[in-house]
Formats: C-alpha cells, sequence, structure tokens
C-alpha cells in the first residue's frame, strides 16, 4: 500500500505550490505497480522538504553492497590524480630547491641535474591536468619553457620563478585559470619565454578589417 | 623629457610575441622618459592580433591540432599573409617531441590524457589561452600611462563561452557619431595633410582604405563620422592623436614614418 501523508490523501496535489511542512513519508511496496504522477514542474521554483523513504517489505537483501568508488568513480579518478599530483609537485619543488641551492654554491652541474630531474616529471605532471586549466597552465608554461632554453640552464632568479611556481601549485592545485596567468606572468618577469616558439606569427596573421 | 607614444604593433611585440621582438620593445620603450598607450592601440589590438590568437584557439578545441594547422595554413593563403615555412613549422614544434617513449609508459596509466594528440592539443589550447588572457590582463601596464579614452568604446574582458572564447565586443558603439568627431572636424587641414601623405605612398588595401576614409571625411565633414570610417583611419589616427613632444614608436615606420612627417611629429622603430 502506498501513502502521501504530506499530501493528504491525494497524490496528484502538487506539494511544489505550498510551503515547506513536515516531512513527507512515502511507503513504497517492492514487486507491485505504484501509481506514477508525472507533472512538468519545470517552470515552477523547486521547495526543500524532506523526503524519507521506508520499504515495509524487504525480503531481498542486495545481493552486493555498492562502494563508493561505484557511486562516485569520476570523484575517485580525481582523488587518485590529485594524489599523483601532489606527490610529483612535492618531487618537482624539492629539485627546483636543491637547484637554486647549488646555483648558490656555484655547483652548475649539479644545479642542472636537479633541473632534468625536474623537467622529466613534467610529462606526467601534464597527465593530471583534468585537475583544471589553472593546473594545466602552469605545468605546460614550464614544460614550454624547458623546451624554450633547449638544454641551457636557467639563472638562479628564473630557478627561483619556477620553485615558486611549483610551491604556488602544490598548495592550490585547484587555483583558477585567472591566477594561473598571474604566476604565469611571473615566470616571463624573469625572462622564461613560457610559450611555444611561432604563436606570435599569429599576430601578423591579418587585421581587423582582413579577418571580418 | 622624452615621451613615447605607443602604437598597436608596439603593444603587440610587448604582449604577444615573446622573445626578440618584445625585447626590442622593451629596450624601446625604457629609452623614453615617459610613455603613452591610446586607448584606440587597445582597440586594434583586441580585434586584430588578439582575435587571431583567439580565432587560433577555438580552433584548436573545436578539431584535432593537426587540423587546426592546416586551417591556419588555408587562412594565411586566402589573407595573402603567408606565415613562412618556418613559422609553420616552428608550431608544429612540441615539448614533448623528444619524450614520446615516456608518453608511450604513461599511456597506460593515463590513458587518453597522455595520448600524443590530447596532449598536444591541450598544449597548444593552454598555451594559447593563457596567452590571450595574460595579454588582456597586462594591456595596460606597458605604458606609463593610457591616454585618449573612447568614450564609444568599452574594454569588455574576454569571455569563455563553453570551452570556446569570445573578445566581443571588439568595435565601437557610438551613439549617433565617433566619439572622435568633434575633434577631427576642429583639424580639417591636419586630416588634409594626412591624407595628402597617405596618397603619396604606394597603394596597398590598407592606405586605399585610409585614403577613402580621409577623402569621404574631408568631402562631407559635417557627416556623422561612423564607427568603420575612425576604424579605417588606422595608423593615421597615431599621428592625429600623439602630441606635439611625443615620439610614436611602432616597428612599422613605414606607414607611421609619413603620416607624423605630415603633422610635423616623429615617429621611430625599437
Amino acid at each position: 500500500m502506498m501513502t502521501f501523508p504530506g499530501t493528504n490523501g491525494d497524490p496528484t496535489r502538487d506539494l511544489t505550490q505550498e510551503s515547506a511542512g513536515p516531512p513527507i513519508e512515502v511507503e513504497a511496496l517492492r514487486l507491485r505497480p505504484l501509481p506514477v504522477v508525472v507533472r512538468d514542474t519545470s517552470d515552477v521554483p523547486p521547495k526543500r522538504f524532506a523526503v524519507v523513504t521506508h520499504f515495509s517489505s524487504l525480503e531481498e537483501k542486495p545481493s552486493r553492497t555498492a562502494t563508493v568508488e561505484d557511486i562516485y568513480p569520476r570523484l575517485m579518478e580525481e582523488a587518485s590524480v590529485l594524489r599523483t599530483a601532489i606527490a610529483l609537485l612535492g618531487e618537482a619543488e624539492q629539485r627546483a630547491d636543491a637547484a637554486v641551492a647549488a646555483i648558490g654554491d656555484d655547483d652548475l652541474v649539479a644545479a642542472d641535474i636537479e633541473l632534468q630531474h625536474l623537467q622529466a616529471v613534467l610529462p606526467e605532471l601534464f597527465c593530471c591536468r583534468s585537475l583544471g586549466d589553472g593546473f594545466g597552465s602552469i605545468v605546460n608554461g614550464i614544460q614550454i619553457a624547458f623546451a624554450n632554453q633547449r638544454g641551457l640552464l636557467f639563472n638562479s632568479e628564473q630557478v627561483g620563478a619556477i620553485a615558486r611556481a611549483v610551491r604556488r601549485l602544490q598548495h592550490e592545485p585547484f587555483l583558477s585559470i585567472d591566477q594561473a596567468v598571474d604566476i604565469v606572468a611571473a615566470l616571463e618577469d624573469v625572462d622564461i619565454i613560457v610559450e611555444p616558439p611561432g604563436l606570435g606569427e599569429l599576430a601578423d596573421l591579418g587585421n581587423e578589417q582582413s579577418l571580418s | 623629457m622624452s615621451k613615447a607614444f605607443l602604437d598597436t604593433t608596439i603593444l603587440t611585440d610587448l604582449l604577444l610575441k615573446p622573445g626578440p621582438s618584445a625585447t626590442a620593445a622593451k629596450a624601446a620603450v625604457a629609452r623614453f622618459t615617459t610613455t603613452q598607450l591610446p586607448v584606440y592601440a587597445i582597440r586594434e589590438f583586441k580585434g586584430g592580433p588578439l582575435a587571431n590568437f583567439v580565432w587560433f584557439h577555438n580552433k584548436v578545441v573545436q578539431t584535432s591540432y593537426e587540423d587546426a594547422l592546416a586551417s591556419l595554413q588555408a587562412l594565411s593563403r586566402t589573407l595573402r599573409r603567408y606565415m613562412t615555412s618556418t613559422a609553420i613549422e616552428a608550431l608544429r614544434f612540441c615539448a614533448f617531441s623528444t619524450q614520446r617513449e615516456r608518453l608511450g609508459e604513461l599511456t597506460s596509466r593515463y590513458g587518453e590524457k597522455a595520448q600524443m594528440t590530447s596532449v598536444l592539443r591541450d598544449q597548444y589550447r593552454l598555451a594559447l589561452k593563457t596567452a590571450i588572457l595574460k595579454a588582456w590582463k597586462k594591456r595596460r601596464s606597458v605604458a606609463a600611462e593610457v591616454v585618449e579614452p573612447l568614450a564609444c568604446y568599452r574594454e569588455v574582458e574576454p569571455k569563455q563561452v563553453k570551452d570556446l572564447l569570445d573578445l566581443k565586443p571588439t568595435k565601437c558603439f557610438p551613439e549617433r557619431e565617433c566619439c572622435l568627431a568633434v575633434r577631427m572636424r576642429a583639424s580639417i587641414d591636419q586630416l588634409q595633410k594626412l591624407k595628402e601623405a597617405t596618397d603619396a605612398q604606394a597603394p596597398n588595401n590598407e592606405r586605399i582604405r585610409r585614403s577613402r576614409a580621409l577623402g569621404h571625411f574631408l568631402r562631407v565633414p559635417k557627416r556623422p563620422v561612423s564607427e568603420s570610417l575612425c576604424r579605417d583611419l588606422g595608423d593615421a589616427m597615431f599621428a592625429f592623436l600623439a602630441p606635439a613632444d611625443a615620439t610614436i614608436l611602432t616597428t612599422n615606420l613605414k606607414d607611421h614614418g609619413p603620416l607624423a612627417e605630415a603633422l610635423g611629429k616623429r615617429a621611430e622603430k625599437p
């Protein structure tokens, strides 16, 4: 038997038109056809009320229990990506700091070795770009910066800027693209080129009149 | 005290062309005691160079990177603005190109996100998006002051619509006519000189448009000045708006030089 206590027995009564009242209890029976009322409420603002469902004759037990992964597969995937990203960023940060220290000691070979290790984690970090465009933009900018260097060593100021960018990303992996733009601009301020070669040529492609 | 009046080419070099072009522009700007950027340059920058970046960004979003490059080559041929093969090749550059093996290894863990086509596409999409938003954000900081505001132009920031970027509006919206019309009517003799200087140069599309716009205005100066007429004046507007004691800083000395000279002003390359 199905009752709609909150509707005074009238299942067609439009609850969305009424103010929030006490919790509505819906008693449902398994394997018995239920009356279905379809109502278009797309233009009706939603009201908040609690719905409690009781299964009074539960004869069957669930065959298996759903895991969090079953219910939120995307969430779990993102959590795994986040864990990987944070671990890789930690490694990148250590490498960057070690490179700064090595440059301070005038040990350029040691500094370059640290930066080589930092560069090596970037492809995997870029695979974590589902964390957001802000994250992706910074990793991409650093990655392109390395490629633009063509093996030449960054100076201490530049390595410091990269270390700061990595640190910020580790603390705020979900930062917005707007925040990321400021960080990329800070890299540019120390003469790091964060854009792929040839991109600037696009600017000369045409002007307002020729494109319109 | 020396004063530079920056044109659109310098703004573009500073904001969208990292490397030698930006370095030269920065050095040139640093030579002057003070610098001014007219809003007219921001308007031209948004409707031209920045719009090209947005066009390519949206192509990359909607197609593969290879298809976007093919569109770029086709457009470059249509506009007769041939990008050099070196430039196109440079755009094929990929920071991952030396790490393909590493990507192969990552594919088993990250799936599509580690596949070359996806990586390349996102690499350029993000580089373009960052460049566009960064350029817009920094536009007013390239000069000591932004001058000559345009009452009929609104500096609306780029918007993201789904995954695409939208720059509109890029044009002015004059109520009755261009906000510079009154000043133009008060300086008919200067506009006459600008037309003579334009006509003295070998014609190209841009100069033909400028000469036609100036001619139209000089014939019927009382007629409302439209948005398109103001836009077609292009480089002539910089010579017209630049203070008498300023040097117009441009990479396009060929056009700006004669125009500035016609009004007794100076233009200089970085």
